[in-house]
């Protein structure tokens, strides 16, 4: 049995939760790995947040929101990344590969795009591991 | 309520001097708040006890310090909250960022880097008696980037201090959070789990003595793991006593600098919990002029912030207060030997400019400053 990782997507309300959504009206395959948390802006996402998703047993995270310029509240996205930023020097510290976080920038038509982050991302998870140590035999 | 428990540290005593609450740096913002009617009200059995009040205690011992019945006040304090966990939440700081990087420190699984500050002008040994704790400052660095303080300079300071006196330590590879946070949030599993896994890899390393430049990281490691481990090991050292001692036996020799002029900001885990008080004063009376402020050594301020809990506009209101206490007595820098007092109390100074002042007030770290003037004959 192959072994799926588990990844919450944060995706911002007015682009990349709409581009998930044309992804399913496009009929789009990506993995059942991915989990979505709808969020109203990628701003609201506190590093915390993501630390705790590791916490919680997730193996690798994506924080997806509007391209820049195009924030639903001016400058959210750009808070985002510096966060992101932020939380990826903690996880360097921490001792958690950098790779399982994820920030990419997708529209609301962009459904093909996010079918291809998300099968990307569960290619780059796949190959690092569970976090939490080797899985067990015939699990990958 | 366990109230056994909880009387264990002495709350039976109290004479009802009122010393605690006089002392007490919440009760002189706070009119509610008084350690000497909390313990009162739980003796007669009020509920009240399980509020904000529980929370607003700072820990961080003054009303201990002064207490003639050697009532543990904080300590009864951390009871309370270790068996109330579950019935009143804190405030807490940052989006709890600080609780989630003990959390994920406490993961056997997770194989942390704890030494991106090493710097080739300093020397570490893998053999050595000596190894140097760094705790959380490097964490510190990233979260509080906007305040533009290097925090590493603090660690790389307190090898180049080691290495003064002759000792080159070792550092571990992998090192994880002491727990101090969550041992005074009453959160002792997560407590337990992280000084078991930093005792083990203490103990695996070989070390004789361990040294701490944090405070918080010394009164946990020296007093607090004991509690629940038994005798360690090895010594416990604090590098603020160390270079105190070093001072004054003249194996350490710093250049004096007549300009300088010093006061010093007791951080509550360095004299209320350890009673390492002189030490400090030593340091910074070999280096420049020392000025005392009014609120030092037993009856000193907390910065305000104890465990990242309650940090709000009233926090700041007290630690701009304690600026400006350092401001008048003359000196020209507030020194403080805790990388979160600098952490707090920089924060405060930085959000009072950005709202338009432009009055700064230098605030540094004893380490970095007792670094920068060991005297060299090269």
């Amino acid at each position: 049995m192959t072994w799926l990782p588990k990844i919450i997507a944060f995706c911002c309300n007015w682009c990349a939760y709409a581009g998930a959504d044309t992804a399913g009206l496009s009929r789009f395959q990506y993995p059942p790995s991915i989990r979505i948390l709808r969020v109203m802006c990628t701003g609201r996402i506190e590093p915390s947040m993501i630390l705790n998703c590791f916490e919680q047993g997730a193996d690798g995270v994506m924080v997806l929101g509007c391209h820049p310029g195009d924030c639903h509240y001016i400058s959210g996205n750009e808070s985002a990344k510096s966060r992101i930023e932020m939380t990826l020097e903690i996880m360097e510290i921490l001792g958690i590969d950098k790779r399982r976080l994820l920030l990419k920038w997708i529209s609301a038509s962009e459904g093909a795009l996010f079918a291809e982050t998300a099968k990307d991302f569960t290619e780059v998870i796949r190959s690092l591991g569970p976090l939490r140590g080797e899985p067990q035999d015939g699990q990958r | 309520m366990d109230k056994d428990r909880i009387e264990e540290y002495g709350i039976r005593q109290c004479i009802d001097c009122g010393k605690c609450s006089w002392a007490c740096p919440v009760s002189h913002r706070e009119n509610d708040f008084s350690p000497r009617s909390i313990v009162e009200n739980l003796l007669v059995g009020d509920k009240k006890l399980l509020g904000r009040e529980m929370w607003d205690c700072v820990t961080c011992g003054t009303c201990s310090a002064l207490c003639n019945s050697n009532v543990k006040f904080h300590e009864f304090m951390r009871t309370v909250r270790k068996l109330s966990v579950e019935r009143a939440s804190p405030m807490i700081t940052h989006g709890d960022i600080f609780n989630f990087i003990s959390l994920l420190s406490s993961k056997p699984y997770l194989r942390p880097r704890t030494l991106n500050w090493l710097s080739p002008d300093i020397k570490v040994s893998e053999d050595s008696r000596a190894l140097l704790f760094v705790g959380c400052t490097p964490y510190l660095n990233i979260i509080f980037k906007n305040l533009n303080i290097d925090f590493l300079q603090i660690p790389r300071a307190a090898v180049k201090l080691l290495n003064a006196v002759g000792i080159e330590p070792r550092v571990l590879e992998s090192e994880r959070c002491c727990g101090h946070d969550q041992y005074w949030l009453g959160n002792d599993d997560l407590f337990i789990q992280l000084a078991g896994l930093n005792l083990k890899a203490i103990e695996s390393s070989g070390a004789e003595e361990v040294i701490t430049f944090c405070p918080e990281c010394y009164s946990t490691l020296k007093f607090v793991y004991p509690r629940f481990f038994g005798s360690l090991d090895f010594e416990v050292r604090n590098l603020t006593a160390m270079m105190g001692d070093a001072v004054d036996s003249g194996v350490l020799s710093l250049t004096e600098d007549s300009s300088l002029s010093t006061t010093f900001h007791d951080p509550c885990r360095l004299a209320k919990h350890s009673n390492i008080i002189e030490e400090p004063r030593r340091v910074l009376r070999a280096i420049g002029r020392f000025f005392e402020m009014p609120r030092s050594r037993h009856t000193s301020v907390c910065c305000g912030v104890a465990s990242w809990v309650n940090c709000d506009s009233w926090t700041k209101r007290w630690q701009l207060e304690r600026i400006e206490e350092a401001r008048a007595t003359g000196a020209g820098a507030l020194v403080t030997a805790c990388p979160k007092c600098l952490a707090h109390l920089s924060c405060a100074q930085y959000e009072k400019n950005s709202c338009g002042e432009s009055r700064r007030f230098d605030i540094v770290d004893i380490h970095v400053l007792a670094a920068s003037r060991i005297f060299s004959t090269e």
